[in-house]
């Protein structure tokens, strides 16, 4: 089996001595870096170090999830867009943000995500009165195109896990969580929006949690 | 009253979703920073709650804001680069207005004022006006506007990093009586309060927060009854953005 490049020289120096080393080229200065296949924390280190190139990577990899969720929650598209931007701007200001032994990065990423566009929702609904679409409307058909298909593929198979388990919940458990993780809802809102008793509520919160977590369990957690 | 386990267990679903009330929200998260084991199912909450983010139809971010971000980046190539001149210049200015703004609230400001020109180097911020110049010299402060969605009122809050921060508002609306004005720091799904102050006959108030919180990425001004200054609750009056 071939050496690498690399690797000759080291043993052709050891050995050989001075002399070995007149053979051939100089050393390559390091070998090049594949982004692709480091993990979300190796390229979050990289970023501590200015690494533009794994800033690049992170963001090619979890742009479109980023921008899903933040146009689901706010619905309108430049809003989403402008969330997406803060968002990565501020990782890249701040990539010690990210604690690596809290969870996973994608799970850090989103709620940072989420957090931001339930802010804004709320922010133009209560500050500049506007009313923002339902963000539980009909559904767009997906567009995806995922720049890393081996990626891709496991996004798709996640996507598919969490919404098959929330399919198989009752509507109005369905409704009940997804007006709180999208809507930024809490409890007593949802209950005032729907004319219900807040312990009605807080029993379809909990029940659809409980089969949505037992749907889940055992499963990898999504492209991390 | 302690919350017991069972209880906690009936609520973290909600916590997780960050659907919780108060005071039940604050109850909960403290039985889970005493219980391994209710921090344990919590934790598998949350994770189970952030998968719903998946739930979303898929799109992709298109290439004008790709773009715009790579860009952005390429701008600024160091995560820890200074703040532009015209940042610290705009401090600097900042600093001189409130230093003559409060030259005008009375002569013990005025004489305070005075007395700290003398000095020399980073001042310590034991007021407003010591904290903002102090501010003035950091490499990395920051400013963030405040605005209000009608009338008049607005503000400005400024920071650096691991330093106190300084808040200056202006044409805030009158008090009712027993309600006082609240600075809150909001990020991460979490509210920090900041501090209380009461605005002059004018509008006008500062505030000096000594130790902000790390992280936030919005800044509110809310007005509250003096008795139930809680995250959540009052009337918000001026917001801004990190």
């Amino acid at each position: 089996m071939a050496l690498s490049t690399a690797v000759h020289w080291q043993v052709v120096r050891e050995v050989g001595g001075p002399a070995a080393e007149s053979i051939g080229g100089p050393l390559p200065a390091r070998l090049p870096v594949d982004y692709s296949v480091l993990a979300d924390d190796d390229l979050v280190e990289r970023m501590c170090r200015a690494d533009g190139e794994a800033f690049r990577a992170l963001f090619e990899r979890h742009a479109d999830i980023v921008y899903s969720l933040a146009l689901r929650i706010v619905v309108q598209r430049p809003v989403a867009e402008d969330i997406v931007q803060e968002v990565f701007l501020k990782l890249w200001r701040r990539p010690s943000l990210f604690d690596a032994s809290r969870g996973k990065f994608v799970t850090w990423l989103l709620s940072v995500t989420r957090n931001r566009a339930i802010d804004e929702r709320r922010v133009r609904s209560r500050w500049f009165h506007q009313e923002l679409p339902s963000p539980f409307g009909e559904e767009v058909l997906p567009a995806s195109d995922a720049t890393d298909p081996a990626r891709g593929a496991i996004l798709a198979d996640e996507r598919v896990a969490v919404r098959g388990a929330l399919a198989t919940l009752p509507p109005d458990q369905r409704l009940a969580i997804e007006m709180a993780y999208f809507g930024g809802l809490s409890q007593s809102e949802i209950a005032a929006q729907l004319g219900l008793p807040l312990g009605t509520v807080k029993t379809r919160t909990r029940l659809a949690m409980q089969k949505l977590r037992t749907a889940l369990a055992g499963r990898e957690d999504p492209v991390g | 009253m302690t919350m017991t386990c069972e209880r906690a267990r009936e609520l973290l679903d909600a916590l997780a979703l960050d659907a919780l009330d108060e005071p039940e929200a604050s109850a909960v998260a403290e039985h889970l920073s005493s219980c391994a084991a209710c921090g344990l199912e919590f934790e598998e909450a949350r994770e189970a709650a952030g998968m719903l983010a998946l739930a979303a139809p898929a799109h992709r971010l298109g290439d004008g804001t790709r773009a715009r971000v790579l860009e952005a980046v390429q701008e600024r190539p160091s995560p820890v680069r200074l703040p532009r001149p015209r940042m610290r210049m705009a401090l600097a200015a900042a600093a001189v207005l409130l230093v003559a703004g409060l030259a005008a609230w009375g002569t013990f400001l005025q004489l305070r004022v005075n007395h700290l020109d003398s000095k020399q180097a980073v001042l310590g911020p034991t007021d407003p006006a010591a904290a903002l110049m102090a501010l003035a010299i950091q490499p990395d402060a920051k400013i963030a506007d405040l605005t209000s969605s009608s009338g008049q009122a607005g503000g400005r809050y400024a920071w650096y990093s691991g330093g106190p921060g300084v808040l200056v508002s202006h044409d805030l609306p009158a008090l009712p009586p027993g309600h006082v004005y609240a600075l809150w720091f909001v990020g991460d799904g979490r509210a920090s309060l900041g501090g209380t102050f009461q605005p002059d006959a004018s509008g006008r108030a500062t505030l000096l927060v000594q130790s902000p919180p790390g992280y936030f990425d919005t800044i509110r001004v809310a007005m509250h009854a003096s008795d139930a200054v809680t995250a959540g609750s009052g009337q918000v009056v001026l917001q801004g953005q990190e």
